[in-house]
């Protein structure tokens, strides 16, 4: 019986070097900023997977939240508890050292980063700004540490493209099953549904996830020291990984066992009755939509569904829609036309996102180019820019 | 990072007292407890947790997240709470509180066979009924459970109300059916296509199974006591016969096919002989050479074996 084939050490890490710095990089700020020299870019990439990514007063807490339509966000600025006018004052350090004797803890010289530092430090180092700043930085954060309307923000679709951008390609560097990708991203949903979580634990909490995935789903998971520490560019222990896998474990209740779009996908895609261009064009579709949060309203069901109808409008299959069909699915041409577009405007605009590792895996012959194809007219709003 | 597990819940220490081990599985042992609030008595399922190695192990979670989902079911287990402690060395060790369970099938039968009477034929006809019943209802929930065994199956032997027990090997599966481990189930209990090296299977490996238990309630023996994976395939050819092309297509394909002796299949009144005609119908039925053609755990319910059972209170 053949055995997972054992991978070098060094060849992994070489492997992950550069997606694994990055996604810790657009984890703490969305996307780096271009950089001017190739140097520059290596330059930004280690000293962000170096420094530690958010201080520890500065808590930014994250919160998974469904995308309501067209709704800014919102940005909760914090009521100012003393304001000092700091042009006003004669000389600065005299009101440092004031503040120092009243023991004020904000003013006492911090031994770690802020996340205004660690942020000023990525687009400074991005640019090739080296020279060291002369004056402390005030820590702006600390008195809103434990005012949860202050930290709340947003995990958005640029977070879950991310993650899900890293996730294909760890799960293609260790040749993992789907059900094991899908997985993965149900329990990152659900733990982040019930649970505030800092910015910083993000990454964390989806190697556990996967970690817990792999166990669930495969015959040989990877092995948590070797590979799982690895993944974080080692910016995780071995115990923060196992720790985290318990807290995730406790707060689903150890819900691990659920609907997942693929296990309905694979049965629509057989009452299909398919080609190999259909089977790929709908779990593309069905992958694209587990990167946005706008699925989430569906049931898996209706996702998967709706992946293959959509697959089957994109390539011209008549019916579109058949009885076989809505009997295996449950679901009718018109009950399915609302995720069904959602899906094909994700296709229509997934090429020129900067996260597309999904795109780029269904770019490739042996998934039939798929991702190439023109995606369904007839489920895109007139007037909209295809690929 | 917080810490896992919640401030105000009592410990596993804290809330049981253990009164005797009964048991010992592959992550830990297993203790007959008393609820200290409640005065309930529990069996609780100790499981080690290797931090310094691989965490929760994939058989716990794998147990727990789909006993979570079974729970409910009269004829499967009631896992009852998930507790975390720590034992002397100062590792985490989970707790799996369960109802408890005075006796096993394994237990039940050898205790007939110690007095040498025979398990009446209604009693057989219940808990075969409730094994399909229990069987039926993970099969429909999507969810395999692989080391079906009398040992496995918890019993009062006062209500003789049957439960499935241990999923520690139990999966749920995917239409159609994925890759999985060939190396699941007690020899005894397993399905031939496990035993020659497919890793495509499905339900039809816990049908066998609970054929092989159907037969050892009536004889009091196992029907299969193979000692190696050669020497199990060796008993079920000598009474089935050895399989072929004809009989199930795409034996010789399997990973472990050789070429085996060749025997012709015996009569299963030979190796079973007490059992009556119906029951002889559903369990040939069930030992199918051909996956595909073995009876599924909803239709074994609806053989005309259980006709006279009265399945109102089951």
């Amino acid at each position: 019986m053949a055995s997972r084939p054992i991978v070098q050490q060094e060849a992994r890490v070489i492997y992950f070097y550069d997606p694994l710095r990055i996604f810790g990089a657009k984890l703490l700020g969305n996307a780096p900023a271009p950089a001017t020299a190739e140097n520059n870019k290596k330059q930004a990439c280690a000293n962000v997977a170096g420094s530690p990514t958010v201080a520890n007063g500065g808590v930014v807490v994250a919160k998974r939240m469904a995308p309501k339509p067209d709704q800014k966000k919102v940005v909760l600025k914090p009521k100012p508890k003393k304001v000092i006018d700091i042009k006003a004052s004669p000389n600065k350090k005299e009101v440092l050292k004031d503040k120092k004797k009243e023991g004020d803890s904000n003013f006492k010289k911090k031994s770690h980063h802020t996340l205004t530092l660690v942020f000023t430090t990525r687009s400074k180092a991005t640019w090739g700004i080296t020279n060291k700043l002369k004056e402390r930085i005030i820590d702006i954060d600390s008195d809103d540490v434990d005012d949860e309307l202050v930290v709340v923000e947003c995990i958005d679709d640029i977070y879950k493209a991310i993650l899900f951008d890293w996730l294909i390609l760890v799960h293609t560097k260790f040749n993992l099953l789907l059900e094991t990708l899908y997985l993965t991203i149900n329990i990152v949903d659900r733990f982040l549904a019930v649970k505030n979580v800092p910015k910083r634990e993000l990454q964390l909490i989806d190697i556990s996830a996967l970690l817990m995935a792999t166990k669930y789903e495969e015959i040989y998971p990877p092995q948590v020291f070797g590979n799982f520490v690895c993944l974080s560019d080692r910016a995780y222990t071995h115990e923060q990984i196992l720790v985290m896998e318990k807290i995730i474990l406790a707060k689903l209740e150890w819900t691990l066992t659920m609907p997942i779009p693929l296990v309905f996908l694979l049965r629509f895609i057989k009452a299909s009755v398919p080609d190999q261009e259909l089977e790929n064009m709908a779990h593309f579709l069905s992958e694209l939509g587990m990167m946005h949060y706008a699925t989430i309203k569906y049931f898996p069901s209706m996702v998967a569904a709706s992946a293959v109808f959509a697959a089957r409008c994109a390539l011209n299959k008549a019916p579109l829609w058949n009885e076989t069909l809505k009997l295996h699915s449950g679901y009718s041409q018109e009950q399915l036309m609302d995720c069904a577009r959602l899906l094909v405007s994700f296709h229509s605009t997934v090429a020129n996102r900067e996260e597309k590792v999904v795109y780029l895996k269904y770019s490739d012959p042996e998934k039939g180019v798929v991702a190439m194809l023109p995606p369904a007219k007839n489920l895109l709003p007139e007037g909209s820019n295809s690929q | 990072m917080e810490k896992p597990g919640g401030g105000g819940v009592l410990s596993a220490k804290e809330a049981f007292e253990k009164l005797e081990k009964v048991g010992e599985g592959t992550y830990g042992k297993v203790y007959r407890a008393r609820e200290k609030a409640t005065g309930k008595i529990v069996a609780l399922k100790k499981t080690r947790l290797h931090e310094d190695e691989e965490g929760v192990p994939p058989t716990t979670l794998r147990e727990v997240s789909i006993l979570r989902m079974l729970s409910r079911d009269p004829h499967v287990v009631r896992l009852m709470d998930v507790k975390q402690g720590q034992n002397k060395e100062g590792k985490t060790v989970l707790y799996l509180v369960f109802e408890y369970m005075d006796t096993d099938l394994k237990k039940f039968i050898r205790s007939f066979r110690q007095t040498g009477q025979t398990v009446p034929p209604q009693t057989i006809k219940s808990l075969m009924y409730q094994l399909c019943k229990g069987v039926a209802f993970c099969h429909g929930h999507g969810i395999l459970h692989r080391d079906l065994k009398p040992h496995n199956l918890l019993m009062d032997p006062k209500t003789m109300m049957l439960k499935i027990a241990d999923l520690g090997l139990a999966r749920a599966f995917t239409v159609p059916i994925k890759k999985y481990t060939h190396e699941i189930l007690t020899l005894w209990y397993r399905a031939p296509e496990v035993l020659l090296g497919a890793t495509h299977y499905s339900m039809a490996v816990d049908i066998w199974s609970v054929g092989c238990i159907f037969a050892e309630l009536v004889t009091k023996q196992a029907l299969f006591p193979g000692d190696s994976e050669l020497q199990q395939l060796l008993h079920i050819f000598r009474l089935l016969g050895t399989p072929n092309e004809d009989v199930w297509p795409g034996v010789s394909k399997l990973m472990n096919w050789h070429e085996y002796p060749q025997w012709n299949p015996q009569s299963l009144s030979t190796a079973v002989p007490s059992l009556d005609e119906l029951g002889l119908d559903l369990l040939s039925q069930m030992l199918k050479y051909e996956p595909s053609k073995r009876i599924s755990a909803k239709k074994a319910m609806e053989h005309a074996y259980f006709d006279d059972l009265d399945k109102r209170h089951l």
